[in-house]
């Protein structure tokens, strides 16, 4: 052991405190054994025993006697009798002293040390088995006044501590521009790593900001904010379309459901895709010229199309074909065009686009070239053509249908149809009919094919519908969400651009800034746009540069929590409604606040609401972010990611397994959140979640398919987080399952007393044993663990995970390894023993303060985005004691930190190394 | 109103499908900004380079370590792939980082190791609160000579983040990330993306822009950048304490890139011929990070950065460049180099022969990495006659020398290149004891950005 002189500084949030003796502390957990007969249920009850011991009115922080005195008289006695030995002087064991507190001054420094002693003498691991024990009697007072001496004054203010300024982090910047843009394009995925602080990576101190991030940040605002406004209507602009049969006009009416033919009897299979055209609608037959119409309200000033649906005959004399014009409140509009089809290829004919005024407007649609009315009844009297044999009527209709599917199928193939437009009939193609009529050759918009007896002497029409599609130019409300959301003012005859832009801007920049931008900034953006626009840009352009500005402003980038007078920075202080609006939803979605909590913080009643909202956002799907970011750093699930296991020793691994490993642990975690189950199920629940590739791994037989499904694991060897393969996995090494790095895990993350990584230069084993290290990989270790320097720390780790050595590297059950049986038997320090994972999860379950102590520090240091500090024990013990009364449930862990000061407010005051 | 649709703001293309560069055999003229560079590149005929690459966890030392000292040692069996340039390195041994032992620290010695070996300091231990270190030598040297190149400096990687939230023992995992420090509070964040280091370093845009189209986009930037500087200061008058620091870190970076701009605008680079954008297929459907280096494509992304380091001297992009070949700590495994165990775990091998054996052949396949490295800026001839690599100083080690015993002493160093003409190279020489920051100063003075102090250092090494 290393016994120089003490060095490294450690800063408390009290304000002032230096602490010149905290180094790695944990060591002192491991360098002796550890108690060999307090440890396990004994001392977890001797630990709440010691909690909540009233402190005698003699030894209480008096309002006279200073801390140190109080210290002086309880604490030191008691130290010096039982910790100086090894902790007293220049030599102390692992260089950790407590000898060196000796006023108030060095009391308020050594809060971290102090800390360390009280969770080491609380849970009996100090003083070591072989050295003389005090009596519980003894131990009490002292583990009571330290406890409320840490804890701070409990009738004081709690300190909330400060918790540094936050750039968003990867997986908040992709969520934070998701919901902004309403676009999904996760441009941080290229950003460069976020290092971590206190196990997560939303650490304020941690998050750096150097040039080739900005860089990013920069280049992905230009790239988001043009995958938002550039983009196309997703809804085609409204269609009005009438049938032409009953339209008004100069025309008699038509009878609708008239159709032309069916097809003949016998007639050729039709191609795939293709719906046999058994009926062709006659619609409004204009045997002379006339004109039908509709009125229709124009409600928005713009460009509109005018279509027609129709078909006519040649007059037998002239050789002409109809001609047609529109007219909008009777006056023409563009040049009159001519129908060329005949009855079984009626086609649409679509003007230019016509610029219509809002306000009811008539829309007519004349033909110009066809008989006169006096024509037209003399036509009619004319004798009918002789009747075609069925014979002749059926080739012809053989060749017409055809031909008509042919093209259809020729249409169809080029896929040039607009799709049908709100819901309106695709076109006349469909319309009921099946009866076989005789309109063929008995109406006068007939009988162009053929050479049969001539038509009438003057062109027919046959309209089947006309119709109106506008305004033309994109609306809002056919805009895609990214484009609605953030474009949501344009420039018009009563709107400047200056006015629109400025709408866009503020609009915009209060939901980036999360909370309303100032006028200050919003000139300054304005600035942006301006030197934009006076340069030329398109409206959209210009915009566009202000939008990027928005999003590579600090008050984007960062999470910031302002200091209301930075002059005086004031002590304690609650956070505004908007701030705490960010604070929640970056906990629970790791992104901005959403419209509902931004109206709450508008209104001022966000903390009035804080519950039913902290209940509302952890239904949203949006809280898989805490699934993401809490869980896969709590237990190192994105570590699954990297694990190589050896194909040769575990053939079955492969990527299909590796994700379904992943994904059991999440919905595993997010079962937990969202039935709002105990937290202890993360350690023992009867349930888990696997697909039939996990199913196999794990000999389950009963479970088909690719999508996950729950099952129960009632009376069986898995349940709990600890037997999940995923974490099994991520605690081998790749050609093999190791004890030590589970046991770890178990010790790091379940109860938050990670042992410190392996003291340098041990010696070769082989060297002090005379032996080389024969046997299972357990003998080895045992006998790895005769060496006394590794043995403390191995003791634990070790025994955690040989209970686990019944699952392989990758997770699955075995019941040996290289040909010997696996023993999962062990014992714990303190003579707890324990064969298989089931009892194992029973002893961990049996220290279930710890774990949920644990888990709330964590939750909290997540919450926060700082590290636990001495004055959070405060928090941590009331939120637990809270979990504690209501069943450990999930919800109450998420309440109790969102309602506490911690998570409340903010210290402004100076503290040790702000500079 | 105005049309919505329009032309879409051009982007960076990708330049090619190639996987690794080809062999640059054409000599590249220099290329320089200013008229202060091309005065200094005339009296030296071609700019002088300073790299750092690192390995974690130590080496294994007795596969590395020379016996004899002088000219005529022997090649170790791990520094083999290095005979090729025997004359243009030199094996340094016995040279300290003490920075990197506890000082009552206590355990901690990877993040230490990392973060002690560019600045001389030792790292206060935090896991977040309060980051302090110091000044590291690539950014003194950077500080000195920046200006004269597109990029003050780069820093490019190969595994990032592969610790899932902690790191070493109670110290912040951007002490064992970073090697790279700009101040004493801020960490350099390393681009371990090859796609992304060469997009930075050739974002010239579309070259089918027009140039009014570029102007105006240039012009949109320079004001963006304009307002966020006006608007960051502001909201720096209602910061406190470390809240204010890290409105600084955003302002420096800001003005970094404003400078890049305006030279990028000065003089466009063009990508030399041959070399292409890096192209490359991450394992399908399971990694959800773009770029990011994997354990299992560690060995496709290390050969590429190795190319854009050769891309960015031969450029000219920028004199300074800093690599680490892994955190400290890292548990990379090296399956395709017969060792697929975990390096960090290896190297704790208690004099075990088998682990010692594997750790070798990692320490190994690293110096193969470097030897092509060597052949590659060897091959490229610079004005005054010589190649890249006779103009450069590129120093290689760790500090940890043997990762069992996390000693940081007698370290595993080697200095390649000749500091244009400077140091001549083919020989193996102790400084026992010494820090080795004494040797970061002397290869600061070769590149003429001399200092006078760097962390623990206490004077220069005589580099003949």
């Amino acid at each position: 052991m290393r016994t120089t002189e003490p060095k490294a500084r450690s800063f408390l949030g009290n304000g002032v405190a230096v602490c010149l003796l905290g180094f790695c502390l944990l060591l002192a957990a491991c360098v002796r054994p550890a108690g060999s007969t307090r440890t396990g249920p004994q001392a977890s009850a001797s630990l709440l025993a010691a909690a909540t011991v009233k402190v005698a009115p003699a030894v209480a922080p008096a309002k006279r006697a200073t801390p140190w005195d109080e210290f002086h008289k309880t604490v030191q006695p008691f130290l010096a009798e039982h910790c100086y030995t090894c902790h007293g002087d220049a030599n102390a064991e692992n260089n950790f002293r407590l000898d060196l507190i000796h006023d108030d001054a060095s009391l308020e420094d050594g809060s971290r040390t102090l800390e360390k002693a009280f969770e080491k003498l609380a849970s009996h691991k100090m003083p070591p088995s072989e050295e003389p024990q005090p009596l519980p009697a003894e131990v009490a007072p002292v583990v009571g006044w330290l406890r409320t001496y840490l804890a701070g004054d409990p009738t004081g203010p709690i300190n909330p501590g400060r918790v540094t300024l936050r750039r968003l982090n990867r997986a908040e910047y992709n969520n934070t521009i998701r919901d902004l843009l309403a676009i999904d394009i996760r441009p941080a995925d290229n950003f460069p790593v976020d290092d971590a602080g206190y196990g997560f990576d939303n650490n304020g101190d941690v998050l750096s900001l150097a040039p080739v991030l900005m860089e990013k940040y920069l280049s992905s605002a230009g790239l988001a904010v043009e995958k938002a406004i550039y983009c196309d209507p997703v809804v085609p602009p409204p269609l009005q379309r009438w049938d032409a049969t009953i339209a008004e006009g100069t025309m008699p009416k038509s009878d609708p459901a008239a159709v032309a033919s069916t097809a003949p009897p016998g007639a050729a299979p039709l191609p795939p895709g293709i719906t046999p055209r058994r009926a062709m609608p006659l619609g409004r037959v204009f045997k002379s010229n006339g004109e039908i119409f509709a009125d229709y309200d124009v409600t928005t000033d713009g460009d509109y199309v005018l279509r027609v649906r129709a078909y006519g005959t040649q007059g037998s004399a002239n050789r002409q074909r109809p001609q047609v014009a529109f007219a909008v409140d009777g006056a023409p509009v563009q040049k009159p065009f001519t129908i060329k089809e005949d009855q079984r290829n009626t086609s649409v004919y679509a003007l230019e686009k016509e610029h219509l005024t809002a306000g009811r407007h008539r829309i007519s649609l004349a033909m110009l070239n066809g008989a006169t009315p006096e024509e037209a009844a003399a036509e009619a009297l004319k004798p009918a053509p002789p009747p075609k044999t069925e014979a002749e009527l059926a080739a012809e209709e053989a060749a017409a249908i055809a031909a008509e599917n042919a093209a259809e199928a020729a249409a169809l193939a080029a896929a040039t149809a607009k799709p049908p437009a709100n819901g309106a009939p695709a076109g006349a193609r469909g319309r009921a009919g099946g009866v076989r009529g005789g309109a063929a050759g008995r109406g006068g918009a007939s009988g162009a094919r053929g050479d049969g007896p001539p038509g009438p002497a003057k062109p027919t029409l046959g309209v089947i519908y006309f119709e109106v599609e506008g305004p033309l130019e994109p609306t809002l409300d056919r805009m895609p969400d990214s484009y609605r959301k953030v474009m949501i003012a344009r420039p018009s005859a009563t709107v400047t651009k200056q006015e629109a832009a400025e709408k866009i801007v503020r609009h915009f920049a209060s939901r980036a800034y999360r909370r309303p931008v100032n006028d200050e900034e919003l000139g300054e953006l304005m600035v942006v746009w301006t030197k934009a626009d006076s340069a030329g840009s398109p409206f959209d352009q210009s915009v566009d540069v202000a939008l990027q500005a928005v999003l590579v402003s600090p008050a984007f980038l960062f999470r910031m929590e302002l200091e209301p007078q930075p002059g005086e920075p004031r002590e304690i202080h609650t956070l505004s409604e908007y701030e705490l609006a960010s604070r929640l939803s970056y906990f629970l979605w790791s992104s901005m606040p959403d419209d509902e909590l931004f109206a709450l913080a508008e209104k001022g009643k966000l903390r009035a609401n804080l519950t039913a909202q902290v209940r509302r956002m952890l239904k949203d799907p949006k809280s898989s972010a805490l699934v993401e970011n809490f869980a896969g750093q709590w237990l190192q699930l994105r570590s699954m990611q990297n694990v190589t296991p050896d194909t040769k020793n575990f053939p079955e691994f492969d990527e299909a397994l590796r994700e379904a490993m992943t994904k059991e642990t999440e919905l595993f975690f997010n079962a937990i959140v969202q039935e709002d189950r105990s937290v202890l199920d993360f350690i023992d629940a009867d349930f888990t979640y696997v697909n039939a590739r996990l199913a196999k791994h794990y000999g389950m037989t009963e479970v088909t398919g690719d999508d996950f499904r729950r099952v129960s694991l009632a009376g069986k060897q898995r349940g709990g987080l600890l037997t999940q393969a995923s974490i099994l996995t991520i605690t081998s090494y790749p050609g093999r399952t190791s004890p030590v790095q589970r046991g770890k895990w178990v010790l790091e993350n379940l109860f938050d007393a990670a042992p410190p990584p392996p003291p340098p230069n041990v010696p070769p084993l082989a060297e002090g044993a005379k032996a080389e290290l024969t046997g299972t990989l357990r003998q080895r270790m045992e006998q790895h663990r005769a060496n006394p320097t590794c043995a403390t720390c191995h003791a634990q780790m070790d025994g955690i995970g040989f209970a686990l050595e019944n699952f392989d590297a990758v997770g699955a059950w075995r019941t040996e390894d290289g040909g010997e049986k696996i023993d999962a038997a062990g014992t714990l320090p303190g003579g707890k023993s324990f064969n298989g994972p089931v009892e194992l999860r029973q002893i961990i379950k049996s220290q279930s303060d710890q774990f949920v102590n644990c888990l709330v520090g964590k939750m909290l240091t997540f919450a926060l985005g700082r590290g636990m500090e001495s004055y959070d024990r405060r928090t941590r013990d009331g939120i637990a004691d809270v979990m504690k009364k209501n069943g450990e449930k999930f919800s109450v862990l998420i309440e109790e930190i969102v309602r506490s000061d911690a998570f409340q407010k903010r210290n402004g005051k100076h503290k040790k190394g702000d500079t | 109103m105005s049309q919505l649709i329009m032309s879409r703001r051009t982007l960076l293309r990708g330049l090619g499908t190639a996987i690794a560069l080809p062999v640059l055999d054409s000599m590249i003229p220099t290329r320089l900004y200013s008229a202060e560079a091309k005065a200094a590149a005339k009296a030296v005929a071609a700019p002088k380079r300073l790299a750092w690459m690192y390995v974690p966890n130590g080496i294994d030392m007795q596969n590395w370590t020379p016996a004899e000292v002088g000219s005529a040692y022997e090649l170790t069996p791990t520094l083999q792939p290095l005979a090729p340039f025997r004359d243009k390195f030199s094996v340094v041994s016995g040279l300290v980082c003490d920075k990197a032992n506890p000082n009552g620290d206590g355990p901690g010695d990877h993040a230490r190791a990392m973060s002690a070996y560019l600045t001389g300091t030792q790292p206060r231990k935090t896991e977040g609160a309060n980051l302090k270190l110091g000044l590291s030598a690539d950014q003194a040297a950077a500080d000195k000579i920046g200006h004269l190149t597109r990029f003050r400096s780069l820093e490019m990687g190969i595994e990032e983040g592969q610790q899932i939230g902690r790191c070493d023992s109670g110290y912040s995992c951007a002490y064992s990330h970073t090697i790279s420090w700009r101040s004493d509070t801020t960490p350099v964040v390393k681009d371990c993306d090859p796609r992304s280091v060469f997009d930075r370093m050739f974002a010239n845009g579309d070259p089918l822009e027009s140039a009014e189209a570029r102007a105006r986009r240039e012009a949109n930037r320079k004001s963006i950048l304009d307002f966020v500087l006006i608007d960051a200061n502001r909201l720096e008058k209602n910061l406190i304490y470390t809240d204010k620091q890290k409105m600084d870190e955003y302002l420096t970076s800001i003005r970094e890139i404003e400078v890049r701009l305006g030279k990028a605008a000065a003089e466009k680079i063009p990508v030399p011929d041959g070399a292409v954008r890096p192209d490359f297929d991450n394992r399908a459907g399971t990694r959800k990070l773009g770029g990011a280096t994997t354990k299992d494509n560690y060995v496709v992304h290390l050969p590429l950065m190795l190319d854009l380091m050769v891309l960015a001297f031969q450029t000219d992009l920028t004199r300074v460049i800093t690599f680490p070949f892994a955190d400290e700590q890292s548990n990379q495994t090296y399956a395709w180099a017969g060792a697929n165990v975990p390096h960090h775990g290896t190297s704790h091998h208690q004099g075990d022969p088998a682990k010692q054996a594997m750790l070798a052949k990692i320490n190994s396949y690293h110096i193969q990495q470097v030897a092509y490295l060597l052949k590659k800026l060897d091959s490229i001839k610079e004005a005054n006659g010589g190649t890249i690599l006779d103009n450069s100083l590129i120093a290689y080690g760790s500090g940890n020398s043997d990762g069992n015993r996390h000693n940081h002493d007698n370290l595993p160093t080697l200095l390649f290149g000749k500091g244009g003409g400077t140091v001549s190279g083919g020989r193996h020489v102790r400084y026992d004891g010494i820090p080795i920051t004494n040797l970061w100063l002397s290869m600061l003075d070769r590149l003429g950005a001399p200092v006078d102090r760097l962390g623990d250092s206490t004077g220069r090494i005589a580099l003949a």
